[in-house]
């Protein structure tokens, strides 16, 4: 383009001399071959946009590596309607309101193909995000020196963990998925990914974990940010729960003994708040909770997700009918009362009165003290060994008494392993409800060799007319896991429909 | 502003008119000689437009006249030594001295000293064909042309140059976007050969390629708004002055574009404007006015009848319980709080229609000497619609100027102006005004009303229940969607003549096209509250776009023996394009009456943009004809692009073709009723970059907040593969003249391949790359692949069928032209594409290799089930199939095996895997909206001062997804319904096509044949009677020329199509046209225009 304007010019000015000079058609014919081959061709040619960074642009400075770990925890907040779905619905905690929308359609057994709750596009681009990050960012501290090699080891280990929590969501909802470790800068990288075993998904999220524990601080400059972004805390919680998940549980129990030695950090809140951890968020409670703040602009959904869902009778007797009922997590808490039914509380309510969010705000809690308790109380009481059981009745008499309910007796109830576990579910169940936690306590028990608790568990949830043709499906374990997109599958050949639904 | 614009230009036209009219008075000096004359071939025919000056004894010119139609001129001569010389291309210049006489007739024989150049050959000027970077004559073209001279198009009162092409040449689809005024047109040169990057023609005026699409818009950027669409738009074609145009040509072939590259693939229309003759000032004043019907309504329920269909609708899904919010307005329930909304019986549609009214002023001056030729218009235009607050507004200014410097250096320059309006429905929450008005309950008020029943000042506009629609008077009234476009078009040139032959042109062009947009929705229109983000919303933009080319050009001519001729031309080309915009979207303005940003309680979102683009093009073409019975040529282009990364910057576009004069052959000498025969063939290639500008990059965005920090996302990957779409023709023509020219026929085949065909194709959504919509599609990604392929053959006649003998008599002509267009997807590696841009209700777009582009998939429609036992599955002797009990029935299911059954009433769609479940299983191709073929036909009668002339445009087997259908006769919703479902199906035992009412249940509703039909029609699109004054009486009131026309377009329509208009507009997807989405349906009008000559 420099020479645009000029090269007009030339051309007229050339023009009036060239009238009176001899060898007219030489110069012309010259000046012709000057102007189509000239310089500044390829500068000419070489656009570049102005409302955004180009590669070569970005990643160079220190505050160009955090931006970008930065944009995966943000793709981590579209994904919190899924994990919520993925994690509850298909439970037995829930009823529909209405059975057919994009919500409850993974509460009936048979899918469609287009299902919304099958994509998982939004759970990839964290992982392409953290892949971004782990291909791009340690080479920025060869460009700007104000970024340490140790700043940026966080940064890494950020992305992994990231990366990690997102396969981990994966594997327990589809099985098998495919691997993608490769950043998705270039159409050159093959896209056609066909699926690895969940045996191989779940030992690349236990390295990438050991990666991220190595470098990751235990806490921030701020309470925001100790319970909003990845820290030794919240690898551990993740770490015990993908080892609970293979049914090692030795190793769950090591890395829950982790997190809730870290009294200073870490301690449950009392019972008269028991709310807060939902309503004021990022309690002293909180481990990783997903950050959402209207005043920012970051709002989701959850709500919305949990509206399309009533509180299933079965599960609220729970807190009602007993001798003690549960006062602090029941009725006003984890629920209320609307016209048509009980609603969730949890992610609608500011207060445990009539007083609503005015957005959709709260916080997605991945992991928290009294879930870690709980884990660890699971690990425990599947080692032969009393001592550890005596402290998995100690560790669920801990989160009983914060509700104000009796304490287990470890001299009057059975310490068989099973026993232990049906209690830690029940109150997991009355804990953690609709925190996108139950169908993957139920899929983890049965998968570890119970299958009969979630059979069960989701046959009596159902309407009576329903309960034979839900017992013949989900007999099947393969039906756990939810069907791949007709989108996934047309969009990508080298992948193969999970065996359920083929 | 446009107003005050238009009152200063009627007084400034008045003012001119004074002056013209008292100059031609005052020019009748007496005293000087006039001599008059005729020019005639020896044989006794006229020749028009023989250049005849008057040169004084030093042989320099005194003053120029040109012989007019009937060869006649006559020229004030100031002495009688004068001498006068007669030319005219192609024939022996005359020079006569006067010596006293004063009518001087002259014979003029055609050169044989010239034989050898071309134009010489064909005889008359007018067979020139204007070509990319020169002209040639008709005899010698090889590739496919279609040309077209205004005064083909004389009379016909279009306001944009697309619209006059409308049917006049074979294998270009034409089609008319909507009735409204200033509304867009589609053009598709031999069918749509790509799928992303752009199915428009290249438009050239004078030389230089123009800005012709409009801009790019994105009108739900506003992600929280994606109900609303359609903001008023200008299309920067429809800124040109037909009255202007002195020539277009279509250039359909390879061979034909090669020379323009890169930017040709879809085709070039080469427009050439009216450049100032030799001889006498030229002033032309001409004026139409013009009345448009309201188009034709569809008959929809009056509200007594509304109610009892939602009342069935209700009660079909179950729904009696009596104080359902649903069903308490439709029952006579008094105690309704809001009773007297519901007892109404409102005619929308004939609220919001009008007689539509248009106007035209068009001055033009234009004239010249040898040194000097100069041709000035402007022009005013006025349309109102055929609905309330619809139209359009045009102002344009054109100065074409050539000067000659010297024997070898000539400069020249064309700029031209124009300044438009555009006010346009917008389509707010639901649809247009005219949509809503046909869909709206006509049980609801036009005004509010109290409780007690009395019309307030306001119009009704209901939260809550019927408030899908809003009110559509309302909208049309209170609603402002403006938009204002500039276009401004400077050019200069510079031509020198090196030696014989050679030429060398230099020329230099800016093109400028701004548009600003305005809309503001009041809350009485869309019902809002005023928390609500389109409250006293106010949206401006404003974009620009700006296109600088240079272009240098040698050429060089050589005439050989034996009528042969050689010639070559060498040229580059230096293109930049610059493209900005910025949008304010803002809301809550202390009143409605306060329409400007700073009034606005909330900014809700601003956006800015800058993009450039460059092309940099060299090429070279060579013509060889021998004998005046082979010609050759062969053309190259290599063009570099700013849109596509290194190693994919530069292609090269070659072309080669070859034509035979058969009827030169010594065998043929014989045939003396052939006057021509000649077979041309051709092959080239060209290419397509019509994707959005720095594709190939690999970009990142800002805006991904999480905890109060600022992050940094992948947008899109690197392209390190992106290149040119190809664009490869075959074409063979050949084009016979019999008779002495009276008959001529051109003939086309041709087969155009588009390889490499860009679009974006859907990737897996695990590479974890950003969608448009990710709860909805997969991301999707630039890339090369596929083919498509179109091929057809063109048929264009034109018969002199009665010749006069003399000036004056009995003249008939006719002209047809029919096109033939097989689109095919010939590769699609990847399988099916569907577009998510392209849907239409349960209509999806669906690109499958084998089809051609435009196929719908859906079910076959057979009738409704008249009883619920009727619903039974069928085995395929059509015998019942039975449950396991074999007794009962199995019922045909919905999608699946515990899908709801079909039911009395409910559409029956083919099973064609006799499983008893209709689902996907059973979707067929149901449809193809490409046309078998389309075309023109006209004729034109002419006798003495009289002219007839008609024009019928046709086309055949196409179908139509009937929208407007679908949505009145659904049933489904709280909207109005068509008088046609009054025919549905109300009981058991009922025998009919029209399935029971349902609401909130689409079962009946699916994709199908049911809205399908068959969008052939053939429609009397202009007839003209036109009138000249006799020169007698031109001669007592001293004026040349006056003439006066009246036409009336669409004046009938044959076609078996249901909808208000068969012309559906191809809109933006290729694959998927054909869908009548209630857009303004075309109406008939009727055209009054009177021409003078001073």
């Amino acid at each position: 383009m420099l020479n645009f304007k000029p090269m007009f010019l030339k051309n007229m000015n050339s023009i009036n001399k060239i009238i009176s000079y001899k060898h007219k058609l030489l110069f012309i014919s010259l000046l012709t071959i000057t102007l189509i081959f000239g310089s500044g061709c390829e500068k000419f040619l070489e656009q570049y946009p102005q409302d955004s960074l180009t590669e070569q642009q970005f990643f160079r400075t220190k505050e160009d590596a955090n931006a970008a770990i930065i944009s995966v925890y943000d793709q981590l907040q579209d994904c919190v309607d899924k994990f919520l779905v993925w994690g509850e619905v298909r439970a037995d905690l829930t009823i529909p309101v209405t059975r057919k929308n994009d919500y409850t359609w993974p509460y009936e057994l048979t899918y469609q193909t287009d299902l919304w709750a099958s994509r998982w596009g939004d759970v990839y681009q964290v992982i392409s995000g953290a892949n971004i990050v782990i291909l791009r960012v340690p080479p920025i501290t060869q460009l700007d020196n104000r970024l340490t090699k140790s700043e940026s080891d966080v940064i890494l280990a950020e992305a992994h963990f990231l990366r990690a929590l997102a396969y981990f969501y994966l594997v327990r909802t589809f099985g098998d998925v495919p691997l993608v470790l490769e950043a998705p800068s270039t159409d050159q990288i093959n896209f056609n990914i066909p699926k690895s075993t969940a045996a191989v998904i779940l030992s690349q999220i236990e390295s990438d974990l050991n990666i991220a524990e190595a470098s990751l601080p235990v806490q921030y400059d701020s309470n925001l940010k100790t319970r909003g972004r990845a820290t030794k805390g919240a690898v551990n919680s993740l770490k015990a729960d993908v080892f609970l998940w293979q049914g090692k549980y030795e190793q769950a129990a090591a890395e829950t003994k982790k997190v809730i030695d870290n009294k200073a950090l870490y301690e449950l809140v009392i019972g008269a708040n028991w709310f807060d951890i939902f309503s004021v968020k990022n309690t002293r409670e909180g481990i990783f909770e997903i950050q959402f703040d209207a005043l920012q602009r970051e709002t989701n959904s959850l709500s919305n997700v949990a509206g399309a869902f009533l509180v299933n009778s079965s599960f609220s007797k729970l807190f009602e009918d007993s001798a003690n009922p549960d006062k602090v997590r029941g009725l006003d808490a984890t629920y209320n009362t609307a016209t048509n039914g009980k609603i969730f509380w949890k992610p609608v309510g500011l207060s445990t009165a009539d007083l609503r969010r005015a957005a959709g705000d709260a916080n997605f809690i991945v992991y928290r003290l009294a879930d870690v308790m709980l884990m660890r109380a699971e690990a425990l009481s599947h080692l032969d060994d009393d001592a550890a059981k005596a402290e998995a009745v100690n560790l669920l008499n801990i989160v009983r008494t914060r509700a104000n309910l009796p304490a287990y007796d470890i001299n009057t109830i059975s310490t068989d392993s099973n026993t232990l576990v049906d209690l830690i579910l029940n109150e997991r169940a009355m804990e953690l409800s609709m925190e996108g936690k139950r169908w993957f306590d139920l899929v983890r028990i049965g998968k570890n060799g119970r299958p009969e608790v979630l059979i069960d568990k989701i046959v009596t949830s159902r309407l009576v007319s329903e309960r034979a043709l839900t017992r013949a499906r989900v007999a099947d374990p393969r039906s756990w896991y939810l069907p791949f997109h007709r989108d996934e599958l047309a969009a990508n050949p080298s992948l193969v429909q999970n065996p359920y639904y083929r | 502003m446009l107003n005050q614009t238009s009152m200063f230009y009627k007084l400034f036209i008045s003012i001119v008119l004074v002056f013209v009219v008292q100059l031609t008075v005052q020019g009748q000096t007496p005293g000087v000689v006039t001599i008059k004359g005729k020019v005639t071939e020896p044989d006794g025919s006229v020749i028009p437009g023989v250049t005849i000056v008057e040169l004084n004894e030093n042989n320099r010119q005194i003053n120029a006249v040109m012989s007019d139609n009937d060869g006649n001129y006559s020229i004030k001569v100031s002495s009688n030594k004068n001498q006068l010389r007669f030319s005219y291309i192609g024939f022996e210049t005359k020079t006569e001295i006067i010596a006293g006489r004063t009518v001087i007739n002259i014979s003029l024989k055609i050169s044989n000293a010239n034989q050898l150049d071309a134009i010489v050959i064909s005889g008359k000027k007018e067979d020139e064909v204007q070509l990319g970077f020169g002209s040639t004559s008709k005899r010698d073209l090889i590739g496919a042309v279609t040309s077209i001279k205004a005064d083909v198009l004389a009379g016909q009162p279009a306001t944009s140059i697309d619209q006059m092409l409308q049917g006049r040449a074979a294998g270009v689809q034409i089609v008319n976007g909507s009735g409204d005024p200033g509304s867009g047109v589609d053009i598709r040169i031999r069918g749509a050969g790509s799928i992303s990057a752009g199915n428009s023609p290249l438009y050239v005026i004078d030389g230089v390629p123009i800005i012709s699409t409009p801009y790019e818009d994105t009108p739900n950027f506003d992600p929280n708004n994606s109900n609303f669409s359609s903001t008023a738009q200008s299309n920067p074609i429809a800124d040109l002055n037909p009255n202007d145009i002195e020539q277009i040509d279509i250039l359909k072939d390879a061979n034909a574009t090669a020379i323009y590259g890169a930017r040709a693939a879809n085709g070039v229309i080469i427009i050439t404007t009216k450049r100032g003759k030799l001889g006498t000032t030229n002033i032309g004043f001409n004026t139409q006015l013009g009345l448009q019907e309201s188009p034709r309504g569809i008959p929809v329920l009056d509200g007594p009848s509304y109610k009892v269909l939602r009342l069935e609708a209700e009660q079909n899904r179950n729904n009696i319980n009596p104080n359902n919010s649903d069903l308490r307005p439709l029952v006579d329930d008094p105690t309704l709080a809001n009773y007297q909304y519901f007892q109404n019986n409102t005619s929308w549609l004939s609220l919001i229609q009008q007689t539509g009214f248009s106007q035209n002023y068009n001055l033009s001056v234009n004239g010249g000497g040898e040194t000097m030729r100069y041709s000035f218009s402007t022009s005013y235009t006025d349309r109102k619609g055929a609905f309330v607050n619809t139209g359009n507004e045009r102002f344009t200014g054109r100065f074409n100027l050539d000067y000659r410097v010297s024997d070898k250096l000539r400069f020249g320059s064309n700029v031209s102006f124009a300044r438009s309006k555009v006010n346009n429905y917008a389509n707010y929450g639901y649809g247009s005004p005219y949509f809503n008005s046909l869909l709206r309950s006509p049980a609801l008020p036009l005004y509010d009303v109290d409780v007690d029943g009395n019309i307030l000042n306001s119009y009704a506009a209901l939260p809550g229940f019927h408030a899908e629609m809003d009110n559509p008077v309302a909208q049309a009234l209170l609603v402002t969607n403006d938009a204002f476009s500039t276009n401004l078009k400077p050019n200069v040139y510079a031509e020198l003549d090196i030696i014989k032959g050679l030429k060398f042109r230099s020329n230099a062009s800016l093109d400028f096209v701004g548009e600003k947009g305005f809309l503001f929705l009041p809350p009485e229109a869309t019902g809002e509250l005023f928390t609500h983000r389109n409250f006293n919303r106010l949206d401006t933009r404003e974009f620009e776009r700006m296109q600088l080319i240079v272009d240098n050009l040698l050429s060089y001519t050589k005439s050989l023996k034996n009528k042969s001729r050689l010639s070559f031309l060498l040229g580059n080309t230096f293109n930049k394009f610059n493209s900005g915009e910025l949008r304010v979207f803002s809301n809550g303005t202390a009143s409605d009456k306060l329409q400007v940003l700073n009034a606005a309680a909330t900014i809700r979102q601003l956006k800015s943009l800058r993009q450039t683009e460059t092309i940099l093009s060299v090429f070279a073409k060579a013509d060889f004809i021998l004998n005046d019975k082979y010609g050759f040529n062969v053309i190259i282009r290599r063009d570099g692009s700013s849109k596509f990364g290194p190693g994919n910057q530069y292609a090269n576009f070659p072309s080669a073709g070859a034509y035979w004069r058969i009827s030169s052959e010594p065998f043929l000498k014989n045939a003396k009723f052939i006057s021509d025969l000649k077979l041309r063939a051709s092959w080239g290639q060209n290419g397509n970059s019509g994707i959005p500008n720095y594709a190939y990059i690999s970009t990142y965005s800002s805006g991904d907040n999480y905890g109060g920090e600022n992050g940094v996302s992948l947008r899109s990957p690197g392209l390190t593969n992106l290149r040119w779409e190809t664009n490869e023709t075959v074409n063979l023509g050949l084009d016979v003249s019999l008779f002495k020219n009276k008959l001529n026929i051109s003939n086309e085949w041709y087969i155009r391949t588009t390889k490499d065909l860009l679009y974006r194709y859907t990737i897996p959504s695990s590479s974890g790359l950003e969608t448009s919509d990710r709860s909805t599609s997969n991301p999707t990604v630039l890339g090369n692949l596929g083919n498509i392929q179109n091929k057809g053959f063109e048929l264009d006649i034109s018969y002199d069928a009665i010749r006069p003998k003399k000036a004056g008599g009995f003249r008939w002509n006719l002209a047809f032209n029919v096109g033939v267009n097989q689109n095919k997807v010939t590769s699609l590696p990847g399988g099916t594409i569907t577009t998510s841009s392209g849907t239409y209700r349960n209509f999806v777009s669906q690109v499958k290799e084998g089809d051609p582009l435009g196929t719908y998939y859906g079910f076959v429609f057979k009738g409704v089930y008249s009883t619920d036992q009727s619903a039974a599955a069928k085995d395929k002797d059509g015998k019942v199939i039975y449950e396991l009990d074999g007794i009962t029935p199995k019922l045909m299911r919905i999608n699946s095996e515990t899908g709801d059954v079909y039911k009395g009433g409910d559409a029956i769609f083919e099973d064609f895997n006799h499983d008893g479940i209709i689902n996907e299983q059973d979707r067929v191709k149901i449809g193809n909206a490409n046309p078998d073929f389309f075309g023109g036909f006209s004729n034109s009668f002419d006798y003495k001062d009289f002219g007839v002339r008609f024009f019928i445009q046709f086309q055949y087997g196409n179908d139509i997804i009937n929208g407007m259908r679908y949505e009145l006769e659904s049933m489904q919703f709280t909207l109005n319904a068509a008088t046609s479902v009054l025919n549905r199906w109300r009981k058991q035992g009922d025998i009919t096509n029209m399935p029971r009412a349902l609401r909130n249940d689409g079962r009946n509703n699916v994709a199908s044949t049911r809205w399908i039909e068959d969008g052939s029609y053939a429609r009397l699109k202009y007839l003209t009677i036109s009138y000249r004054l006799p020169k007698s009486i031109l001669q007592t009131i001293k004026l040349r020329d006056v003439s006066m026309f009246l036409t009336g377009t669409n004046l009938i329509t044959f076609t078996d199509y249901t909808g208000a208009d068969p012309e559906i507009g191809l809109g933006s997807t290729p694959s998927f046209i054909g869908v009548d989405r209630g857009l303004t349906p075309q109406s008939r009008s009727y055209t009054l225009g009177i021409n003078v000559k001073f």
